[in-house]
């Protein structure tokens, strides 16, 4: 049985680009792993986390979209609201398997008087509240900040469904939060009182956006070539600001402060626009460089990236449970040897864990057909 | 000591930082700021006493990993004494564990209108990281800070968290480090980098208090108390020097 879906209609670029974001969030996810310095972060304004909401929202729309046209809206929000619950649970999995490594990790280090200022130990310092907090989504530990997110953003686009329709009325519903945060800085309450590490009223917007090009995509421009332009000016200045920042050189005294400031500013939280402006630019480059049918996404070397591509939650999940492991491994030793096996085992990891969930979704629909010419749109796709 | 007490010099500028000891070995770019020390550098040739502020959570004040008054700050004094036996340095340090940088600002601002310090030292981060706070709002707040020096006529040094093994596979400090790296791009502010120094020595051996037996423990803080003030001295003056030329 084929585990990689395909069929004529089926994007691998998006299932490509997808993966790619899962192998960047896990180095990413893990300090002082030296992957890490290779992944998106460190050469655009923008990372993997913009990657990974764009084509979640793309994912979103192709399948309950399609599930809307066929069985109305009732049965498409439902199936959205089942989703956002089950990566409800995958969260509060998640959290309790790293209150018990921050537990054995202290227990480990015998951290002692080493450092007082953590409250990362929040079962021992308060637990019921820690709980109660967690459950509510308004604690997030640093790491885990990605799914709560993701499921506001579910929910709300089981309220925002029918909108697809009218794709135009859609971003401008969805623009006018986002420039609240931009303007007020609207977010949601957390524990630690200043709001969410990922404003779910910011980065609904990119998930919209997702979800419209994949609903109603654009017809391609006659004159393609300004934007072109605009796309790498955009990529450019973002190279350069991170060299300026990263490198110094003596640049930095030489630009005005005022041009300084602004630069600086660029925030994750709310969606800087730097940043939401890097990752079109991204799209849309990749869009006018790499083929719908590009040969090389079908190659060895892309195999392993569109299967985890493909089975995006499972592998999601997996990824943070593993970089757990990984996070410890790299505390006890973090020499060359451990960088390559926790990044070299993380891999394969990932890639065993999308194959599986292929096997089980193939199995599901009797085997056989997992490698047919279904539509894309006929499947849940969403993680 | 006495050596360096005869030999004054009359232009405090040449005189070389005291040697340190070998366990502080660490790369030059630890003591070597990118940006320029402006105010520390006037303030050096003036030849005026020179007031430092020290602002920062647990290991500035000394609540953790080290003594009141034996924190790496006032290490640094020790240090900066013997560099420049002509001037006359002053320290000031305000904080405590467990404080944010928005917990801080009042108390540097309050100082820098109180009195002129060119040098300010800001150690910060560690909380905000742990605690999984905006890095954003952070930064906001390193800038009103690093504002008020600059009125006051001060150059800020920020200094970032201490390394930990522990810290660094429980929290993710690569948002706030980022914030960090930002700011020392404006002009009249670097970065000491704290995290990377220390792990180079846990790397060497020479310094690892997460993995110090429990009867080494005291010397090995003391030791790294020591070397922090002794490269953040040279930090410091290098900065001076390259505001010189």
């Amino acid at each position: 049985m084929d585990l990689i879906r395909r069929g004529a209609r089926r994007d691998l670029r998006v299932d490509f680009a997808r993966g790619l974001a899962l192998w960047w969030i896990y180095a990413d996810h893990i300090p002082g792993d030296v992957m890490a310095q290779l992944s998106l972060r460190n050469f655009a304004m923008c990372d993997a986390t913009e990657v990974f909401v764009l084509l979640a929202g793309y994912g979103a729309a192709l399948s309950y979209g399609a599930t809307m046209q066929r069985q109305g809206y009732l049965h498409a929000a439902a199936d959205v609201l089942r989703r956002a619950w089950t990566l409800y649970i995958a969260h509060i999995f998640l959290f309790v398997v790293f209150t018990a490594q921050v537990a054995w990790s202290a227990e480990a280090l015998d951290r002692g008087n080493y450092l007082e200022e953590t409250q990362l130990d929040i079962l021992g310092d308060d637990p019921f509240r820690g709980l109660l907090e967690a459950l509510l989504l308004r604690f997030q530990p640093s790491l885990l900040n990605i799914l709560p997110m993701y499921v506001v953003l579910l929910v709300v686009f089981a309220l925002a469904l029918p909108l697809l329709r009218w794709p135009r009325l859609l971003l401008a519903v969805s623009a006018v939060p986002y420039l609240m945060v931009r303007i007020t800085g609207l977010n949601l309450w957390s524990w630690t009182g200043d709001g969410w590490f990922f404003d779910p009223f910011a980065w609904q917007f990119l998930f919209m956006i997702g979800a419209v090009l994949a609903y109603a995509p654009p017809r391609m421009p006659r004159r393609r070539w300004p934007l072109d332009l605009a796309a790498v000016a955009v990529l450019l200045a973002g190279a350069f600001v991170i060299w300026v920042i990263d490198e110094h050189s003596g640049v930095s005294d030489r630009m005005p402060e005022v041009l300084m400031r602004l630069v600086v500013t660029e925030d994750k939280t709310g969606l800087h626009p730097f940043r939401l402006f890097s990752i079109l630019a991204l799209v849309w480059l990749t869009v006018r460089l790499v083929p719908f049918d590009a040969a090389w996404l079908r190659s060895r070397v892309a195999q392993p990236f569109v299967l985890i591509g493909q089975n995006s939650l499972p592998v999601f999940c997996c990824g943070i449970f593993f970089g757990f492991v990984a996070r410890l491994a790299l505390e006890y030793d973090d020499g060359v040897g451990m960088q390559v096996l926790a990044n070299v085992s993380g891999l394969l990891v990932m890639v065993g864990i999308g194959a599986l969930a292929a096997w089980y979704r193939g199995k599901g629909r009797g085997g056989t057909r997992a490698s047919g010419a279904l539509p894309v749109t006929a499947r849940p796709d969403t993680g | 000591m006495l050596l360096s007490l005869v030999a004054v010099p009359l232009s405090t500028r040449a005189q070389p930082p005291p040697p340190m000891p070998e366990a502080c070995d660490a790369s030059a770019e630890f003591s070597t700021p990118t940006g320029a020390l402006d105010h520390l550098a006037d303030a050096l040739a003036s030849g005026k006493p020179i007031n430092i502020l020290a602002v920062g959570s647990g290991t500035t004040v000394g609540e953790t990993n080290g003594l009141p008054g034996a924190s790496f700050p006032f290490r640094m004094l020790d240090a900066l004494r013997v560099a420049r036996p002509a001037v006359t340095f002053a320290l000031t340090v305000l904080g405590g564990r467990n404080m944010t940088a928005e917990a801080m600002l009042p108390l540097l601002t309050q100082a820098v209108h109180a009195q002129h310090y060119p040098l300010v030292l800001w150690q910060t981060a560690t909380v905000e990281a742990v605690r999984g706070m905006r890095p954003d709002l952070m930064q906001a707040v390193l800038e009103a800070g690093i504002d008020a020096v600059h009125e006051a006529g001060g150059d800020v040094v920020l200094i970032d968290p201490q390394f930990s093994r522990f810290l660094r596979a429980n929290a993710d400090l690569d948002p706030y480090e980022a914030v960090l790296e930002k700011l020392a791009a404006l002009p009249g502010v670097v970065l000491f980098h704290r995290f990377d120094l220390m792990r180079s020595w846990t790397t060497d051996g020479h310094i690892d208090l997460e993995r110090a037996r429990k009867a080494d423990r005291e010397a090995a803080v003391e030791l790294l108390n020591i070397c922090l003030g002794q490269t953040l001295a040279r930090f410091a003056i290098n900065g001076a020097a390259v505001a010189q030329h």
